[in-house]
């Protein structure tokens, strides 16, 4: 009888550490795995930035067109009419993203016999960064300054320059 | 023979309760010296993980070609081809490993994960673990575990959020 016991009480001691092994010998854990992909971020230009028109003085001077269109001098510049509207564009993309806007720093206008004028102080409306509305679609409106020198060449001065819009 | 089995229980039950004493009597002392069997001492060091964050890719644009997004195992993402990174949470899978000290153990992972957003899916490849597998539990018994991958998007992927769940097994061997 005693070795009976003895015997029965290794088998138990024996199924309670295979019971410890088999529930501990290894360890799973699950893990998500996630990317997101971005609806791509597109820029369409609605209208270009345009100065309008205008008269040198024998002074230099500016020419600033807001955001908004709005134009204004300094200096010896005379405003005459013209068509003047800033620089429109659309942005589309993944909603509620937040990207940047990126103008250059400056920009010269090519005009008649070789002569420039140089636009710079661009403003930005949203400034950047900006985030996508929940429609995935905002208005970009760009202003800038347009230096004009003593006695400017008449003509017509144009160039074009880009205006980048990226994810963060 | 009825009697002999009622005799027995008593008998088995005292064993049982001498072995889980021999057991947190070595558990406490953090002896290595187990007189009884090696399952007393697999006991006190069974091997667990634990989750602390998922994998994740962060934001990308695809692009007319295909590319890759590569998140390693020290969380630096990279890109190939025709896919650009923008800002997201990007991390890689950390999990723990907690178990028997100096005890050598495998870690498995599947060769490649299928992420789905919808009707549309991207595979995940190229599944790595730092430290690679099999590695051994240093002396106290813990040990992080990262796990990095490569996602593969094709050209136009369309915009959504794709995920899935993979398993992280850490045996001994």
């Amino acid at each position: 009888m005693k070795r009976l016991t003895t015997f029965a009480s290794a088998a138990a001691l024996m199924w309670l550490a295979a019971g410890a092994m088999s529930a501990q010998s290894s360890a799973t854990q699950s893990a998500t795995a996630t990317a997101r992909v971005l609806a791509k971020i597109q820029l369409t230009k609605n209208t270009d930035l345009n100065f309008g028109d205008l008269v040198a003085g024998g002074s230099a001077g500016t020419v600033v067109v807001s955001t908004t269109g709005t134009r204004t001098s300094t200096g010896g510049v005379t405003l005459a009419v013209g068509t003047v509207t800033q620089a429109g564009f659309t942005v589309v993309g993944e909603p509620n993203k937040t990207y940047t806007i990126t103008v250059p720093a400056s920009v010269t206008l090519n005009g008649p016999g070789g002569n420039t004028m140089a636009v710079n102080g661009f403003v930005l409306n949203p400034t950047s960064p900006a985030t996508l509305p929940a429609g995935g679609s905002a208005p970009l409106n760009i202003g800038a300054t347009l230096n004009v020198a003593a006695n400017q060449v008449t003509g017509s001065y144009s160039n074009t320059f880009n205006v980048v819009v990226a994810y963060n | 023979m009825q009697a002999k089995r009622m005799n027995l229980r008593p008998a088995v039950l005292m064993t049982a309760a001498g072995f889980l004493l021999a057991a947190s009597r070595i558990a406490s002392a953090q002896a290595s010296v187990a007189t009884r069997t090696t399952g007393t001492a697999r006991l006190i060091g069974g091997i667990q993980l634990t989750k602390t964050a998922d994998l994740s890719f962060g934001d990308l644009v695809p692009g007319a070609t295909a590319g890759t997004v590569r998140v390693a195992t020290g969380g630096a993402r990279t890109r190939t081809g025709g896919v650009t990174l923008a800002a997201g949470t990007v991390s890689q899978a950390t999990l723990t490993v907690q178990g028997q000290r100096n005890k050598s153990y495998t870690i498995t992972v599947p060769p490649s994960v299928t992420v789905t957003s919808g009707a549309n899916s991207m595979t995940v490849g190229s599944i790595i673990t730092a430290p690679t597998s099999p590695n051994t539990l240093p002396n106290s018994g813990t040990r992080a575990l990262r796990v990095g991958a490569t996602l593969n998007v094709l050209p136009n992927q369309p915009s959504g959020t794709y995920s899935s769940t993979f398993d992280v097994t850490v045996a001994y061997d």
